[in-house]
């Protein structure tokens, strides 16, 4: 796309907030604790819930849990009415932070009542050597 | 907060590349401080602070200042200057 003059802020958000500096909040939006659910159970009960992978579609496709739908975190404000309201939702990412599960926040915002993500995320899923669709 | 900080160097490739192939290849790529930044903002330079995640993300904290381009929309964005020899900043 030919810019030339690109830095990166590498601390980002963490490190923007640890040295005190301000950052715009949307402090409406309530945070709960949302539940997370380790790989072997998740892989239990495939056939009863509804899988979203919000990673990019290129990651998604490299290789991905079987019967999951993807929904790029970039499209899912616009996309998430895909996702029907009366399954038990799991969301899957790459690390299944508890500390940061923003996707989850929204759906609950959204009505949403049984969302719940994979515990480790995508990393776990593959270090436990469960499969992988490509 | 700190795994969503381990996450960026995946998320900056990305963007760094296709924004800068060839800065890539030729290892041009730099990090600012958070001091360095602030100074910046604070002096008003002509830069654009860029927030890479998702729009939901944005919107629950950011940078004041800064504008949201996804990672997945850089290439159609219309958020980018229009000269290419402006100043961009990534978090």
């Amino acid at each position: 796309m030919g810019y030339k003059n690109i830095l990166l802020y590498a601390e980002g958000l963490a490190g923007w907030s640890k040295a005190g500096l301000p950052l715009v909040k949307d402090k409406d939006l309530p945070r709960p604790e949302i539940a997370l659910l380790a790989p072997s159970k998740v892989q239990e009960q495939l056939s009863d819930v509804y899988l979203v992978d919000y990673r990019p579609e290129g990651i998604y496709k490299q290789g991905h849990i079987t019967g999951s739908h993807n929904i790029p975190s970039h499209q899912f404000s616009r996309r998430y009415q895909e996702i029907p309201m009366n399954k038990k939702v799991i969301l899957i990412d790459v690390v299944g932070n508890p500390a940061w599960t923003p996707m989850a926040w929204f759906l609950k915002s959204k009505g949403y009542n049984d969302v719940m993500m994979i515990k480790g995320g995508m990393n776990a899923w593959q270090k436990e050597g469960l499969p992988l669709e490509k | 907060m700190s795994k969503k900080l381990a996450l960026w160097p995946g998320i900056a490739s990305v963007v760094l590349l296709l924004l800068c192939a060839p800065c890539i290849w030729a290892g041009d790529i730099s990090v600012i401080s958070t001091n360095d930044l602030k100074v910046k903002i604070d002096a008003k330079e002509n830069f654009l602070l860029v927030n890479a995640l998702s729009d939901i993300e944005f919107g629950m904290e950011h940078i004041p200042g800064s504008v949201n381009i996804p990672v997945g929309e850089i290439k159609t964005t219309d958020k980018l200057p229009v000269n290419k020899d402006t100043l961009i900043v990534f978090y």
